[in-house]
């Protein structure tokens, strides 16, 4: 709802500070899964995001409405992230190095089992282009349409499309490895 | 893998989505009939979809990176002293132009009955000047005590609203 975005700059640009909590909360999946996009599970996540938000504060006067306030958010967030890794190299780790999550069928409750598939996705997220990782991101994480996320990356609908299911095949082929096949065997 | 395992790979995704047109979702359920490798490629597809359907419970809350001014439960934001002060003082002529056109406009109006009350008021009969000029707020409202009222109290509020508002304009911004 754009108008509604509208509204609550305008309202934060007067000092309303709720106003402002209310559109962060609105975009935070946007901000946090490109975050995460690009830098990965990693412990300064939670410093850039705070980074990301002091700043779109601090911006918001420069907001002119020509985008939607999400593009806007993003474009901070990419920009960001992108600045943090590049202060910090990002430390890439072979998917063939990572040791084997603990055996699926020893673990005792499944919440265990699902942190391990999370472990397992997160690094094989990181072994994908970047570009494929951002739509899967915003896709799943943030939960937008293709036609949410062409609006927010500023491409054609059909080309986000692209990204996501050529992203997903790239994870698929990594998952697929022998290791990866055994485990998921033995969850099924 | 041949081409036309290839191009349903391709196709996949979109198929686990329910996101294929017609034809390409007819097109990958004939070949998945009789493809044992793209059948095995079509759950390892769904598997993933599932685990990344998941990703949504992995977004912290939002309160964990707001900066403390938008965290805290709605804190009023206090401008400057000096800037509140301006702002409390500067509606100060604002308000006075208005209490001056209200009292220009009042006396000519009755610049007659004003005038005849204010001859009465001299340095020697100053009170019996102010009670004539009482007399004549009675004779203004046709001795009516209601209306007389009424006038006074209109007076007061504006004036108390005036410096109301003069005060919160200073205690609030």
């Amino acid at each position: 709802m754009p108008n509604l975005d509208s509204e609550l700059v305008a309202r934060s640009l007067r000092g309303d500070e709720r106003a402002f909590r209310e559109l962060l909360t609105r975009h935070h999946g946007v901000a946090y899964a490109v975050v995460r996009a690009i830098l990965g599970d990693r412990d300064d996540v939670d410093d850039v995001m705070q980074v990301v938000y002091l700043k779109a504060y601090q911006g918001l006067k420069s907001f002119r409405g020509d985008a939607k306030f999400s593009t806007w958010l993003y474009q901070i967030a990419r920009r960001e992230a992108i600045d943090a890794s590049r202060r910090r190299r990002r430390d890439v780790t072979d998917i063939e190095d990572v040791p084997l999550p603990a055996d699926p069928a020893d673990a005792a409750d499944a919440p265990l089992r699902e942190r391990d598939t999370r472990e397992w996705l997160d690094r094989a997220m990181g072994e994908i282009e970047a570009h494929y990782r951002t739509a899967i991101e915003l896709r799943y994480m943030a939960e937008k349409s293709y036609e949410e996320i062409a609006a927010i990356m500023d491409l054609p609908e059909g080309t986000v499309k692209t990204y996501v299911h050529r992203g997903k095949i790239e994870l698929k082929r990594i998952l697929s490895r022998p290791d990866w096949r055994a485990r998921t065997a033995e969850n099924q | 893998m041949n081409d036309a395992c290839t191009h349903i790979e391709s196709l996949l995704p979109g198929f686990v989505e329910d996101g294929l047109g017609a034809d390409d979702t007819l097109r990958v359920r004939a070949h998945l009939e009789s493809c044992e490798a793209c059948r095995a490629s079509l759950v390892a597809f769904q598997t993933l979809e599932d685990s990344l359907l998941m990703r949504r419970a992995e977004l912290p809350p939002v309160e964990r990176f707001l900066p403390a001014f938008a965290a805290a439960p709605a804190p009023a934001y206090r401008r400057p002293v000096l800037m509140r002060a301006f702002r409390a003082v500067i509606s100060v002529p604002g308000i006075s132009i208005l209490l001056a056109v209200w009292a220009g406009t009042l006396a000519f109006n009755f610049r007659e009955p004003i005038g005849r009350a204010l001859s009465f008021s001299t340095p020697n009969n100053l009170v019996g000047g102010i009670d004539r000029l009482a007399d004549q707020m009675v004779f203004l409202t046709d001795g009516n005590v209601w209306l007389l009222l009424a006038a006074l109290t209109m007076v007061s509020l504006f004036v108390a609203a005036s410096m109301g508002a003069m005060t919160l304009r200073f205690v609030r911004h």
